[in-house]
Formats: C-alpha cells, structure tokens, sequence
C-alpha cells in the first residue's frame, strides 16, 4: 500500500477521534442477553403455535382419512386403505397417534420417500413445492425434542446469500422417526384464508396480505406428491408495492389430482432471477371436485383476472381477448404474439423513445417476460436502458403479451406506490446513480397521443441519491390506467435510461 | 484488527441442539467486550446518532443470538456483526430519509458538529466530519470501513455486500468528494 496521502490522514484523523467521544452504555451486555431471551421465547411460541395448527389440522381430517372408529384410541401405524371414509363420522379431541399425524404434513408425502435430516426435509420442500432452486438454508434450530425450524435465506442479485430470513419453515417428526415440514412462513407474504387442513373445493379462494416487486403476489397450489407439480395456479395478485403489507385475494381453479392433500403456496416476486422470494405454505385437503377436463375455467378462455396495472397495448382485458379472438393465427398485428416486439414498440412508439432501438437481452417464460432494451453506446458496445417487464394479458398460453413495469436498478420510480390511484399533481420520486443526469417524467395514457403531464428537467447525480420530481396533469386521465416514466440521457444520446410505474386512475 | 474466535472442538457445523439454540455465556461475553464498542463507534459513524448507533449494534448481537446454529464457523460472528450492524444503520438512514422528507418541523441536525465539539477546538475534525456527512450512504460506509476499521477491501467488501471492484469505486469517489468539500488537491 502507498503512503497516505494528506487527505486520507485527515480522514483517519478525525473518524479515530470522533469514534472516540462515543461510550456505549454499560449495561449493554445485560440488555442483549435480555433481548435475545425474549426473542428466543417468542420464537417457541410461534412455533407451539404452528404445531397446535398442525393438530387442528389433524383433528379436521380425521373424517377424511379413513378412521371409521372414533373410540379406538391404539392404532395401528399402517393407514387404512381398504374402506372407504366415513363423512358422517364425528371428529375425535383424542390426542392423535403418529399413524394419523403425518397426514398433517405438508411434506413430504408419507407414503412417499421420508427424511432423516430436517434440513433435508426442508430442501425438498423448498426444492419441488415452492420451486427455488438449490435454496440457501440455515442450519436446524431446534425449539423442543423432536421440532425445530429452518430459515431459507435471502439471495442478492448476483447470487450472495444475505443476512435474514426470506422465509422460516418448521419441520417436526411427526411419526417420531422422520421429519416432516409442518409448516412455512415469511415476513412478506401472510396467507390467512384458507386455514391449514381446511377442506376446499375448485376454485379455492385464497387471502392474505403480502408485499414485493410490483406487489405481485403469485399462489398454486401444489399437490402432495413427488413429481406432481402443481395443480392450479392464480394469475398473480397485487399486494403491497412498498414496505407495508397490503391484503390480497385470488381463486385458484383446479382440475385434478393425484393427492388428496395439496399445498397452497403464496409467494412475493423480487424483479431478479437469483432472489429467493418470500413464501408462506398451508396444506389443504381437496374435496372431491369435477374430473379431468371439467374445470370450471376451461383451458383456452381467457379470464378477467389480470391483476397488473394494463399499461400498454391493451387498456382492457377484453381488447386482449378480442385480439386473442381475431388476431390469431399470424392475422392481426402479430407481434403481439412477441415479447421482444412488444417491449421495442413500447420504447419507441409509446414512450417516442426512438434511439434506443435494440433487444439488448431477453428472458421470457410461459406467462411472463423481461425484455432489456437499449442502444449502441459505442461502436460495439450495447447499452441496456431499461429491463422491461411483461405478462402474458389472460389464461391462454397464446394470450398477447402486456407491458406492466420495468425492472429497475440504478435509475428507479418509487413514488408513488405501483397500481396507487393517480391525481394532480402527482410527486414522483426515486433513487439515481449517475453522474450529470437530467430527470425528465411524463405520464402517458393508452387513448392520447401526447403525455398527460411532463415536468423537466431535474440534475440529478450521485449513488442512489433520492430524486424527487411533482408533474401537473393537462386534464383528467380516461383509461384504466396509466405509464409514469421517469428518463435521462444526454450523454450519447437524449434518452439512455427509463423507468417506468402504473397507477390506476 | 479484529480478534479471531477459536473454533471449538468438534467444530460448529451441527452442535447439539442445546449448543445450538443458545450461545455459551462466556462466547457472548467475549464478543461482546471484544466487539461491542468498535461497532457501536462504526455505526455511530455511519448514522451520526449514538442512540442509534447502540440499537443497531444490540439488535445485531441478537440477531446473531437468534441464529447461532447457522453460523456456519464461530470465527465469522465478527465480520456477521460488522455486516447486521451496517444493514441496521442503512435501514435507519432508510427510514430517516423517508421522514426527513415528510417532517418539515425537523430543526436538529442529526449532525457530529456540536457545539461542544467547536468550543473545544475541534474544528478540523467537524469539518472533516461534515464533508463526510455530505457523502452518499455507501461512499460513507466505504470510508468508514477503510479509515476507521482499517479493514482491506476484501473484508469491506463482504461487510457491504458488494463486490472488491465496487468498493474501490466507492472509495474513490468518497475522497475525492471530500477531496472537493474540504479544499484539497484529489488523492
């Protein structure tokens, strides 16, 4: 290392003298060890409850699962397949024995293969019910004999585990030999209705309150068997866009399965591929429901479900489905077809963003898609100015694709919240890095060719400095929604970088 | 530089439950005089608040109370501390730029320039502090890291949670920001 400089001795100076005039309290240590023991309490009683759910859940089931006789009280530990359940057979408060336990699990399927590690039992779940691949997980914290918890850890962007808890999921032996998940929550996403062991038929109506990227919320429900993937899905849902929670509701159809336990699972988004969502799981029991190909919401129609704020092409489901109706096959406008056209049309013919005329990345799924567009920034080199976000407008697989936010990194739009209602004037705001940027906003609606209010231009700068920009609107906003952008440049060319948000009107 | 904790025999992969919910008393002791002061001073001046500084710090050492089983090697609890303590003190600036913005009342700067500090001659030091005060939060946290812990740019960058490159970035741009704040030619 080179000697210091002036400047960097004066630093050390005066950072080593002002740690200096700060003493900390001295009954500090007494205050952690405190803390820490109310924490710990907290932690066993939140996790006596989950196992007092578990038993609920148990007592709920007992008619479901083939025990035809409520006064015996020694089972045998092999369940009963041969006779039919009884509906009409009252439930029992009677302690239940391990034989009738693990059916409160949500996983694995006690007919399947078990676990004899919690943590192993907690990747599997993980794993094939809430689909993160390869899940960082704490190690086991046991709570009492034979039941504990896992955390699933937070992942950054880039793949680094983080400190926290994505989600808690409790494990317990069920059978007093292997591990079963009873259990998962999170801090983010809360499912209140329906209630662990709750009987439900197609389509299970699914509550809570959550928060995440966008405020989308997404819930399946999966069934409780290796493989079977899952059974129903819900088209996402809007909860909280910023840190509070905000409630959220969605019907999951389903058609089949091959269990008669299922698992609902309530998930946030983060915007990035690596991240490990927040989740919270509840097992349900499905009551016998239409046979295969009888699903109340027949694949191929599309459905009035879109949860997103509709910014651009269609206002409406109906447009999406009447283009669904016409358009198809390589009729009509076809590039709605395509995500990557879609985000391109967007930038330069709706935003009149024209320079930046390129894919610059692409990832698209079944029912959703982030499109990075850009421009060349130098002979050979492209620049991304923003990742934009799309989902398929409806429930068919060939529905159009729908422009319903951007993924944003070093330029964001915070404010107002995504899906909030819009009025006039509206304050809009943040966080920038750059250097000698120059903010512009406008806000934009499907039915007017030009913006409905602008406000320029704001010199911003810095790492993740706060901006903060108030735009008047020319006159009322007439569609369902509508697009705040938020954009600079000015560097190579007058646009190098937007973000966008939806707000409803 | 930070003292190592021994790792103890058996190692710390998958202690016995009992082991595993709750630390010894003494490990927690010894982490605690050994790092307790040092992070409550980081994060005081991270944030300019020593109520704050203390909170922050405390809620780390349960926080790492709370997950001692998953702590991977006992002798990563330092730099764990070091890393909760500078997600607690960022979620605080978080939370105080929210409610700077909306609370026009607010008259108090949450500043290191006090009168005190000025009638007894420390100048200099408030003037180098204001101009880090000045800094965005994670040029501030990088300089801190650097000149206050003297830690190298590895272990900064773990505690930040970026990568090595990005901590010279925001080293260099820190100085030669306080470079301009305070008259100086740029390092």
């Amino acid at each position: 290392m080179t000697s210091p400089t002036d400047l960097e001795t004066r630093v050390q100076a005066a950072l080593t003298g002002e740690a200096r005039t700060v003493e900390p309290t001295g009954d500090s240590l007494a205050t952690i060890r405190r803390r820490a023991r109310a924490a710990h309490r907290r932690r066993r009683t939140a996790l006596a409850g989950a196992g007092a759910a578990a038993l609920v859940a148990v007592v709920v089931a007992v008619p479901l699962v083939g025990d035809d006789d409520p006064d015996v009280t020694t089972r045998s530990n092999t369940p009963s397949t041969s006779e039919a359940p009884d509906p009409t057979t009252p439930t029992t408060t009677e302690a239940p024995d391990p034989a009738s336990s693990v059916d409160a699990a949500l996983w694995p399927d006690p007919a399947g293969d078990l676990f004899d590690d919690p943590v192993d039992a907690v990747r599997s779940f993980v794993t094939e019910v809430v689909g993160i691949d390869d899940p960082p997980l704490s190690d086991y914290l046991e709570a009492e004999p034979g039941a504990g918890e896992v955390d699933v850890l937070p992942r950054g962007e880039d793949g680094t585990v983080l400190d926290g808890a994505a989600a808690t999921v409790a494990v317990r032996q069920l059978d007093g030999e292997h591990w079963f998940v009873t259990a998962a929550s999170s801090e983010d996403v809360q499912i209140d209705d329906p209630e662990p062991g709750a009987e439900v038929a197609s389509p299970v109506p699914v509550a809570g309150r959550g928060r995440g990227f966008e405020g989308n919320i997404l819930v399946d429900l999966r069934a409780r068997s290796a493989g079977a993937g899952a059974i129903g899905s819900a088209a996402p849902a809007i909860a909280g866009a910023g840190q509070d929670l905000a409630p959220f509701s969605v019907e999951v159809p389903f058609d089949f399965s091959p269990s008669p336990v299922a698992i609902v699972v309530a998930r946030n988004t983060s915007g990035a591929d690596l991240a490990v969502p927040g989740f919270s799981a509840v097992g349900v029991r499905l009551a016998a429901g239409p046979g295969p190909g009888t699903t109340d919401t027949p694949s191929g129609t599309p459905t009035d479900a879109f949860r997103y704020q509709p910014l651009w092409p269609f206002a409406s489901q109906a447009e999406a489905d009447q283009w669904l109706r016409e358009g198809l096959p390589g009729g009509h406008q076809p590039w709605h077809a395509s995500a990557e056209a879609t985000a391109q049309f967007f930038t330069q013919n709706y935003l009149g963003f024209g320079e930046i005329d390129r894919i610059t990345s692409a990832d698209v799924g079944a029912t959703e898609a982030w499109i990075g567009v850009g421009y060349e920034s130098e002979p050979g080199f492209e620049s991304t100015s923003a990742v934009v976000h799309l989902v398929r407008f409806g429930s068919d697989p060939q529905a159009p694709w729908e422009v319903v936010g951007t993924r944003d990194t070093d330029l964001t739009l915070e404010a107002p919240d995504y899906g909030s209602t819009l009025s006039s004037p509206v304050t809009v705001g943040g966080e920038i890095t750059g250097v000698d940027e120059s903010l512009q906003v406008q806000v934009h609606q499907i039915s007017s060719t030009e913006p409905l209010g602008t406000a320029c231009c704001l010199p911003a700068g810095g790492d993740a400095s706060p901006w903060e920009m108030t735009v008047e609107l020319s006159g009322p906003a007439t569609d369902p929604a509508v697009t705040v952008v938020v954009f600079t440049g000015g560097h190579v060319q007058d646009v190098e970088r937007f973000a966008i948000t939806g707000l409803r009107t | 530089m930070m003292t190592v904790m021994s790792v103890p025999p058996g190692g710390v992969r998958r202690r016995s439950p009992r082991e595993a919910e709750l630390p010894g008393r003494d490990a927690l002791a010894t982490l605690h005089r050994e790092h307790y002061t040092s992070l409550v001073r980081l994060a005081a001046l991270v944030v300019g608040d020593r109520g704050v500084a203390e909170q922050v710090t405390q809620d780390a050492f349960v926080k790492l109370h709370l997950r001692w089983g998953g702590l991977r090697r006992l002798d990563r609890a330092p730099a764990y501390l070091r890393s909760t303590v500078l997600n607690g003190a960022r979620s605080h600036l978080r939370r105080r730029k929210v409610s700077d913005r909306y609370d026009a009342r607010r008259t108090v700067e949450p500043a290191f320039v006090t009168p005190e500090s000025s009638a007894l001659g420390h100048a200099e030091r408030a003037r180098v502090m204001g101009a880090l005060r000045r800094l965005p939060e994670r040029q501030r946290e990088a300089v801190v890291l650097r000149y206050y812990l003297d830690l190298p740019e590895a272990e900064i960058a773990a505690a930040m949670g970026v990568s090595a490159g990005a901590v010279k970035s925001h080293l260099h741009r820190g100085l030669a920001s306080l470079a301009t704040h305070l008259g100086e030619d740029q390092p």
